[in-house]
């Protein structure tokens, strides 16, 4: 029926401004999945090239929790050098001015050997290409490499980020000591995943690692299939106790694992930005229909079919849907850049070293954002499309029999509202540690916050309209109108309302577990001075202070007291934890929170030996208070009883803590990684800090910080961390804002032969205006009123299940007026913004011919 | 001789500097003649075996250099040759960190100022197959090494010497033999069935005019052997004659010289002949090539470059390039020796950097007017590239 199509085409031609906006907010929905894909997908990827940057080929690891003895790589070379290819890999974390990047120490032969394949000298073009290329550009200059001290090489893009040149020297932090590197030249152009990686001889990196006598790892590669089985069960039998081959690939899953739960978090931000924008879709396409009612009635009446009506409407949809993809994943891959600088700091931050100097656009997130705009734009449009099919012929043609109708939803939405806040409170409480099942509930009281906003609409014009009664004429008309006009004014509210819950429920989120981290140091950081050695990272293992340097610091004047501590990465089921290995000053005890287990027993039996474990930790593992956990010690594998459990919020991997005796005990390792100093009765900060310095120039290069200073680090690294989620809500809320305008825009202009009769019957321009805003005005504040305690219940799920599910710890709720502001000033400015067209239109109009068009 | 001093270091240089192509000419490691801090080969050494099986880590680079030719019970032909390569990459002294960097923090083990480098190669006659293996490896943890006594050189499990496990029994006279990848492995007992013979002057072999151009030279030109060779894992029951070549030096090639032929031919007499000829850019024969005649009773006998004549009567382009001669006929008059030299595979080309070519030949000889037939080795090295 070309008549329908012609007229679906005509009328979007002629409200230029309502399609551009139905647009718009699709194409930010859709953008803003598409960049979180983008930014997640290429920072994996940037870690998966860098695992396979150095032995590329390999199949598999040899891997031990506590790291190998080098010589169990040369017996295993001398016996089964013929069958598999085997590459030892010393490798650790290295500050280049302020930077963290992977220093891996190799053995170049080897690493040629596993990446030709072996030992033969015959290989497939491509394996000895490979081979010969690696090593022609890792050792450009063999004998430099062997026998000059502190030669490294680093890819040609980190070269000129550190405007460093073939033969240059520079400084690198290592193993809590300042050394000098000699850049012998470029890696190859072509190799890729080698942008946070500095490459040096084995020997090089054990020396600077302190690692002297063992290994990170055995890199291993055997052919495919039964011989290289065979192969792989020889080497198993091999292996002394505690060694453990796995396939490659496992350890880079295992580290992408741990950011899954920050990666869920943003993909649940991302949706809900569509989701938003799926009310948009829905209030532009039944504002068409509604303005369209006229046209479709006569079509209906003329003969079109209940279907051939449903299908121009959900055509036309489906048209803006796949528009709305197209621009969205345009508008998604430019804004992708920010993202995935803002993921990849957090990842720094957070999980593990990764440089993402690529942007990959995935194929299936190409696909994704399709199905998500034109789904999204379909469901908005199916609803006004039964709508239109629903009625007979005729009926089309009567607005009033719409709004009646709208209020008959209305009321039903409020059950539906009732429903889906049932349901989200059940999957809840059913769903134990599922985060999806966190976020579907998070979801569905959205949804269900958007479902009672028409009803709320509704009853507050109409109280409104009550109240004004007597007053003013005007203010009544406009509210009466809003809940007249429910069809249309419904929607809007209700896409507001959700943006602005969501808004309500992260700010109070974020502000709550910015205080709980905040009492969390206070009580937890005690000492006045913290000395740590310089390396990479905040809270990276590989550094430890110099122990002649730590006397000599002891002595300074005005220290009462002080604490000491040993940090080291063990590996647990799942991954590496940090271990804290504690000695508090005589008589303290320890200041951190127990969240399980009695002070009176715990910190007792922490004394005698027992380990207390973090928060994350004990909800990652299952573990619990008086249960006993393995750990990998230097002296082998320890069962160790866990006294206690206690709240952290350094680590959403976890933490364990030991006493400092008990570590030594078992790991025979004197290293100290950080003391805490107490100042003696008396003494000035500023002047003790000062002699510290003074004591260790031109020594070790520590970082010597205040109790205030170390706060204040941890408190910006926490905000930096919550960059990303702010720029997703007020993405989200950006989508909401112009669903807002769209919808009031639309309403407004279609009102103009209202507006008309008004003004001819003596309304001024001015008071024209005033109404219109006023109109707005008020839609902005209902949504508030329904945000605002949809927003704390939001706070709740995310504080109580999300990231308790996420990353195991609590937060304590902590409400403060100033985390409703931003959603006031987003409604407020929402709201007046969309009045002001529609106003100074009502101003310059035609009363005339807007009063003949009708 | 087998290869030479430069061509050594360009295997170890090539090895890094890789397929991509740098400097695989031999030019490019003729400028490496400043021999600072290394040992020269100047006058005749004097000899004490075993100890001169060991290492000489005072000069820059060395090799053991075994080639054979082995035969199964079944008739089948086989040509091997297993070569250990040591270079040092700074002369003798404490490993790693430099004096004026004297901290309290010591080395790591894997810190070494020597790389040894191994060659393995299979010629596989009746299956018409040419196999090659490698491997490199630093001189740290035992990874790889050299020992005098008891002698011993190894790369990973690639090993010549006295074996390990019968270190405390045997006295260096009994060797084994082992290397070999997945395709191709051997291994071989070895009994020597001549002492050491010193070439050219008292074992000073001048290679060039100049004076730190020449090398410390030995040769066991008869080494009985007999094993087993692995073939795709099964095991072939082989036994045969092979070859030990012993050079050390710190010098290298003069600059006119592109690179030599080297023959190690073993006569079913009991006679041996062994000859290099340097060749020189422009295609003539340097005087300085030489060679030693074993007759069968074991009199040695120095050959000078005028003793010896050898024509090329055949060539044979290699499918990845290189023209090298195939077919000689060679004469020493003052003997009464004549004698057509075969190769048994003609691809026997070494695909390794620099690439060269090792092949088995097979000997038609007559010798005072007998005809002897003989089997041996040859080496050609500077015409590919």
């Amino acid at each position: 029926m070309p008549a329908l199509w012609a007229a679906s085409i005509r009328h979007l031609l002629r409200h230029p401004a309502q399609l551009a906006l139905a647009l718009l907010g699709l194409s930010v929905g859709v953008a803003t999945i598409t960049a979180v894909d983008i930014a997640t997908a290429s920072s994996a990827r940037a870690f998966s090239l860098s695992m396979r940057a150095v032995n590329g080929a390999a199949t598999h690891d040899i891997v031990a929790a506590a790291g190998i003895d080098e010589r169990v790589y040369v017996d295993l070379r001398k016996q089964t050098s013929a069958a598999a290819a085997l590459s030892p890999v010393v490798e650790g974390y290295v500050g280049v001015g302020g930077r963290t990047m992977r220093l891996v120490g190799i053995d170049p032969f080897a690493a040629a050997e596993l990446a030709a394949g072996g030992a033969s000298a015959q290989q497939t073009a491509g394996s000895r290409a490979s081979a010969t290329q690696w090593l022609a550009q890792a050792t450009a200059d063999l004998k430099r490499w062997f026998t000059e001290l502190g030669s490294v090489v680093m890819a040609p893009t980190t070269m000129r980020e550190f405007g460093l040149t073939a033969g240059a020297s520079f400084v690198l932090a290592a193993g809590g000591k300042q050394r000098t590197a000699v850049l012998l030249g470029p890696l190859s152009t072509d190799r890729v995943g080698t942008d946070a990686l500095i490459l040096t001889d084995i020997a090089q990196a054990q020396e600077w690692l302190d690692m002297r006598g063992r290994l990170s790892r055995i890199e291993v590669r055997v052919p495919e299939g039964a011989a290289g089985e065979s192969i792989l069960s020889r080497l198993r039998a091999q292996l002394p106790p505690g060694l453990q081959l796995e396939p490659a690939q496992s350890r880079t899953r295992e580290s992408l694992g741990m950011t899954a739960a920050f990666d869920t978090n943003l993909r649940a931000m991302s949706l809900l930005a569509l989701l938003v924008s799926t009310f948009l879709i829905y209030g532009a396409v039944s504002f068409a229909v509604v303005q369209r009612r006229r046209i479709l009635g006569i079509l209906r009446a003329l003969g079109a079919t209940r279907a051939q009506a449903i299908a121009s409407v959900l055509a036309e949809a489906a048209v803006l849907g796949i528009v709305g993809s197209g621009l969205g994943l345009l508008l998604g891959i430019s804004i992708s850049h920010l993202l995935v600088r803002l993921v990849s700091q957090t990842i720094n931050d957070l999980y593990f070293v990764v440089a993402v100097n690529q942007i990959v656009l995935p194929a299936i997130t190409v696909g994704k954002a399709c199905i998500a705009g034109i789904g999204s734009a379909l469901a908005g449009a199916l609803l006004p499309a039964l709508e239109v099919a629903g009625g007979a012929p005729q009926l089309g043609l009567r607005r009033s029999v719409l709004e009646a109708r709208a209020a008959t939803i209305t009321r039903h939405l409020l059950l539906a509202s009732g429903a889906l806040a049932a349901g989200s409170g059940l999957i809840v409480w059913l769903s134990d540690r599922s985060v999806f099942a966190g976020f579907l509930a998070l979801f569905m009281l959205l949804l269900s916050v958007a479902a009672l906003t028409p009803a709320v609409l509704r009853g507050l014009a109409r109280v409104g309209a009550r109240m004004a009664m007597n007053t003013s004429a005007i203010v009544r008309l406009a509210l009466a109108d809003i809940g007249a006009s429910l069809s249309r004014t419904g929607v809007a509210v209700a896409a507001l309302g959700l943006a602005l819950a969501a808004m309500i429920g992260v700010s109070i989120m974020v502000a709550s577990f910015r205080e709980s981290l905040r009492a969390w140091l206070e009580r937890s950081m005690r000492a006045d001075i913290y000395i740590t050695a310089p390396g990479p990272g905040a809270g990276r293992p590989e550094r430890h202070i110099d122990s002649d340097l730590l006397r000599t610091l002891l002595e300074v004047q005005g220290i009462a007291d002080y604490s000491v501590s040993r940090r080291l990465s063990i590996e647990l089921a799942g991954g590496p934890v940090a271990l804290d290995a504690l000695q508090l000053p005589r008589g303290a005890t320890v200041g951190l929170p127990l969240v399980a287990g009695e002070p009176a027993q715990t910190w007792p039996a922490f004394e005698r030996g027992e380990i207390v474990v973090s928060e994350p930790l004990a909800w990652r593992l299952r573990l619990h208070v008086g249960e006993m956990l393995t750990l990998p010690t230097a002296s082998g594998p320890q069962e160790v009883r866990i006294a206690g459990i206690y709240r952290d919020y350094g680590s959403d991997r976890g933490n364990l803590i030991m006493s400092l005796r008990e570590y030594r005990r078992l790991w025979n390792d004197p290293a100290v990684t950080a003391v805490g100093l107490y100042l003696a009765r008396g003494a000035r900060l500023s002047q003790v800090m000062q002699e510290l310095r003074r004591a260790d120039r031109g020594a070790q290069g520590l970082l010597i910080r205040s109790n205030a200073q170390l706060r204040e680090l941890s408190m910006s690294i926490f905000e930096r961390t919550f960059i990303i989620t702010r720029v997703l809500y007020w993405l989200a809320a950006g989508v909401a804002a112009i669903g807002l305008v769209s919808s009031l825009l639309a309403w407004e202009l279609e009102r103009s032969r209202e507006m008309a009769i008004l003004r001819s019957l003596g309304l001024t321009s001015l008071g024209g205006a005033l109404l219109i805003e006023a109109q707005t005005g008020f839609m902005g504040l209902v949504a508030l009123l329904a945000a605002i305690p949809a927003g704390v219940l939001t706070a709740l799920l995310l504080i109580e299940v999300i990231n308790r599910r996420a990353f195991g710890w609590q937060i304590d709720l902590h409400l403060a007026g100033v985390q409703f502001a931003n959603a006031l000033l987003l409604a407020v400015l929402a709201a007046v913004i969309a009045g002001v067209y529609p106003a100074w239109r009502n101003g310059r109009a035609n009363l005339a011919g807007d009063i003949r068009e009708e | 001789m087998s290869t030479p001093l430069p061509l050594a270091l360009a295997m170890i240089f090539a090895a890094c500097a890789a397929a991509a192509g740098p400097p695989t000419d031999l030019d490019a490691v003729r400028g490496s003649a400043d021999t600072g801090g290394f040992a020269q080969a100047l006058a005749p050494p004097e000899w004490h075996f075993p100890r001169d099986h060991g290492p000489h880590s005072a000069f820059r680079h060395e090799w053991w250099y075994v080639t054979g030719n082995l035969d199964a019970p079944s008739g089948e032909r086989f040509g091997f040759e297993l070569t250990f390569f040591r270079l040092a990459l700074l002369p003798p002294g404490p490993v790693g960190r430099a004096g004026s960097d004297a901290t309290r923090e010591s080395n790591s083990a894997w810190r070494a100022r020597q790389i040894y480098v191994a060659h393995f190669a299979i010629t596989d006659v009746a299956r018409r197959e040419f196999h090659v293996a490698q491997k490199y490896s630093r001189q740290a943890l035992g990874l790889a090494g050299a020992t005098a006594d008891p002698f011993r050189v190894w790369i990973d499990n690639w090993s010549l010497g006295v074996p390990q496990s019968r270190t405390a029994m045997r006295n260096g006279t009994n060797w084994t033999l082992h290397a070999g990848d997945a395709r191709y492995a051997l291994t071989l007992e070895a009994q020597p069935l001549s002492p050491p013979v010193l070439n050219g002057e008292g074992g000073l072999s001048r290679k060039a005019a100049d004076p730190g151009a020449a090398s410390d030279y030995y040769s066991i030109p008869r080494i009985a052997v007999h094993g087993n060779l692995w073939r795709g894992g099964r095991a072939l029951e082989v036994r045969g004659l092979a070859w030990l070549d012993r050079e050390w030096g710190s010098g290298s090639l003069g600059k006119q010289q592109q690179g030599w032929d080297w023959f190690g031919l073993q006569l079913r007499d009991g006679s041996t002949l062994m000859f290099y000829s340097l060749r020189n850019r422009d295609g003539t024969r340097d005087p300085h090539s030489a060679g030693t005649w074993v007759d069968a009773a074991g009199h040695v006998r120095p050959l000078t470059s005028e003793d010896l004549s050898i024509e090329v009567t055949d060539h044979w382009v290699s499918p990845r390039g290189a023209r090298y001669p195939s077919r000689w006929r060679i004469r020493v008059a003052s003997i009464g020796f004549a004698a057509q030299i075969r190769p048994v595979l003609a691809d026997q080309e070494l695909d390794t950097r620099p690439r060269y070519w090792e092949g088995a030949v097979d000997v038609q000889a007559s010798l005072a007017g007998r005809d002897t037939p003989g089997r041996g080795y040859v080496e050609l090295v500077g015409y590919a590239e």
